[in-house]
């Protein structure tokens, strides 16, 4: 800004007088928008700087392109009127620097050239101008073209703010799952000694940050010992709401009060009757093991859950089957508990559906066979390294490392 | 085409009326104007002058253009027409004839300043 | 619980009467996200006092956990007013699925519409 000339635009937006009324100029609309103008010429400069602030806008100049452009990312114009033809860095490069910036590329910029070369105009626009204005346009044009110019800057403005408000609410959102999902995790039991001579390692992976699947262990007594998977049906946060609620249901002191047994079928039996199909058709699959210590028996019951079995230390495989509903399906059914002699050495191995059922790339399920294998395979390993392999053979029979489905698996090593 | 002073609502040399309503009649910014011109229009037309001695078309085109873009205000269409010519033949490389219009340009120019400053004295005739 | 892959399949149903019954001819997948659509057909069919629901499962390729939650809440309903639901045809990788739920429990599994009608009189 030339010394001596501030004077004169001063008084101009002191007096703030609207000189076009036929346009209807709203200078309240003005004053909230400030344009920023390049040009090297300091006569058409000034008169340029004039007639805008004029009209009530804040007008900010600079006298070349690399001024021009500080001065835009520090005052971040809601237009931005440009000179073609400038020294050192001329209108097309300002152009080009703007659209480099993440910070600053969708400022609106109008260009100012003669309206009679196409070819300028379509090079301008490719270079990133928004919009073009002739030197000699009158004022009404002038006028015209600088509230397009900042009403389509407004509306990016707006997207970009809004844009900004949703990820922050994902954000927080992400984080609040995060929570909720560290409480579950909480609720998992630690991984050790359950029992002389009971060794638990286990291993946790929801699809989600929240997940459906829950494992827990009850201590009844010195003698025997109670532990479950559940897997709760449906998407989104509701099953891990769900699980927890049921999983308060499971507790060593809810059962004793409501099923008043250690028996498993007696415990999923009363769990049907307490929790029946949701509207939307959800339910839990669940397997509930009882460890009797004393007589050397393991006693179980399951509810539409396949994915538990016993390893001898011949390394074969009895699997904790029977033909059952998932809980809820039926009101009435009453679950059986059936038995298996332990014999020292036995391993028992509880996993999740979303483990064994998993598909390759084409659809293929792992599968109960390629699951049996893979345990073989590992044979006498320590308990905790064969699940972490068998998660990673199924991941890489998946083909990727993400799972589509929780995944919850525990190893019991019995070496009574 | 007059040349020098004559009653200032019929100068030729840049039509007065015009000029002040491109300014939406605001005589303070036309002062200022006029001013920058007088401390730049010769030093630009300086530097326009050594770009045809020196046969750079580029030089041409971007210093015709400068003082083209001045000018414009002023509506002078005798100096901007010959400052448009400038800047066209520096576009198109070929500065054949560029000495002599800019010899024409430096006396319309002189022609301009002079009559801006007379305007000025008589106070744009307000 | 292997649930639905990303992509959409919504689910068309059409009604036919039959002796005694409606049979609801399913096409699609019977899954969580088209879980509305197939509720409100069955009920549709429930609130005009049917007894008797045959499931066409022929173009039905996929059900998933929901879908079999789905399946047992319907037949709950109608069974809630002396009803039954029998199913036909369902596809090899359906009729597995549906298995290991142990479904046909609830809801018999025949090979054609006549032997279901036939399994409904007896069972009446």
């Amino acid at each position: 800004m030339q010394k001596g000339k501030t004077s004169s635009v001063k008084s101009a937006t002191e007096s703030h007088e609207c000189r076009l009324p036929l346009l209807k100029t709203c200078c309240s609309w003005a004053a909230s928008h400030t344009v920023l103008i390049v040009d090297d010429e300091p006569v058409t400069r000034t008169a340029m700087v004039a007639r805008l602030t004029r009209l009530g806008y804040r007008v900010l100049q600079a006298s070349d392109g690399k001024s021009g452009l500080e001065l835009l990312r520090r005052e971040r114009p809601d237009l931005t009127i440009l000179d073609w033809m400038m020294p050192e860095l001329d209108g097309l490069a300002f152009c080009d620097e703007v659209r480099r910036d993440p910070n600053i590329l969708s400022s609106q910029i109008l260009m100012m050239t003669r309206y009679d070369q196409p070819e300028q105009i379509a090079e301008g626009l490719a270079r990133g101008a928004d919009d073009f204005l002739s030197k000699a346009a009158t004022s009404y044009e002038i006028i015209a073209r600088v509230q397009a110019g900042i009403r389509t800057a407004m509306l990016i403005r707006r997207l970009e703010q809004v844009t900004e408000q949703i990820r922050r609410k994902q954000d927080l959102l992400e984080r609040e799952l995060q929570s909720a999902a560290r409480y579950v995790e909480s609720l998992l039991p630690a991984p050790g000694t359950l029992l002389p001579g009971i060794e638990m390692a286990h291993a946790y992976r929801p699809a989600l940050t929240l997940g459906g699947d829950l494992f827990n262990v009850v201590r009844w007594d010195d003698h025997s010992l109670g532990l479950y998977l559940l897997d709760a049906s449906g998407h989104g946060v509701s099953p891990a709401l769900r699980s927890a609620s049921f999983s308060t249901f499971l507790r060593e002191d809810s059962l004793l009060n409501q099923v008043g047994s250690s028996d498993p079928g007696a415990i999923l039996t009363e769990a049907n009757r307490q929790f029946p199909l949701t509207e939307d058709g959800n339910y839990f699959t669940i397997i509930f093991v009882l460890l009797d210590i004393r007589s050397r028996t393991l006693f179980y019951a399951t509810a539409g859950h396949h994915g538990a079995f016993l390893q001898r230390l011949s390394g074969e495989i009895i699997w904790l089957s029977q033909r059952s509903l998932p809980l809820g399906f039926d009101p009435t059914n009453v679950y059986q508990t059936a038995a298996v002699p332990l014999m020292k050495g036995d391993r028992l191995y509880v996993l999740s559906d979303g483990l064994y059922e998993i598909p390759s790339p084409d659809g293929e399920l792992w599968g109960q066979p390629r699951l049996e294998a893979t345990m073989r395979e590992e044979g006498r390993r320590p308990v905790a390294e064969v699940l972490s392999h068998t998660i990673d053979a199924a991941a890489r029979w998946h083909g990727q490392e993400h799972f589509p489905d929780d995944v919850a698996v525990m190893g019991i090593e019995l070496g009574i | 085409m007059s040349t020098g002073g004559s009653p200032l609502s019929m100068n030729p040399v840049f039509r007065l009326d015009e000029a002040l309503s491109r300014v939406d009649h605001d005589r303070d910014i036309f002062i200022t104007m006029v001013e920058l011109f007088s401390e730049h229009g010769p030093k630009d037309f300086a530097v326009l002058k050594a770009a045809v001695q020196a046969g750079n078309p580029s030089a041409v085109a971007q210093s015709a253009h400068r003082l083209k873009g001045a000018v414009m205000q002023f509506c002078a269409s005798a100096t901007f027409a010959s400052a448009k010519k400038l800047e066209d033949i520096g576009r198109a490389g070929q500065l054949t004839d560029a000495e002599s219009i800019c010899a024409q340009l430096e006396t319309e120019l002189a022609d301009l300043l002079d009559a801006l400053q007379q305007a000025r004295d008589t106070g744009f005739g307000a | 619980m292997a649930d639905a892959k990303e992509e959409v399949v919504s689910i068309q149903t059409k009604e036919r009467s039959v002796p005694n019954g409606v049979v609801l001819e399913l096409t699609g997948d019977l899954t969580y996200a088209n879980r509305e659509q197939f509720k409100a057909a069955v009920e549709a069919v429930r609130q005009r006092g049917c007894r008797h629901l045959i499931l066409h499962m022929d173009d039905v390729r996929f059900v998933d956990s929901s879908g079999l939650g789905l399946l047992a809440l319907v037949s709950q309903n109608f069974k809630l007013m002396q009803g039954q639901v029998s199913m036909v045809k369902p596809q090899t990788y359906v009729r597995e699925i549906m298995t290991l739920a142990n479904i046909p429990k609830l809801i018999p599994v025949y090979d054609n519409e006549q032997e279901a009608l036939a399994g409904y009189k007896m069972a009446a």
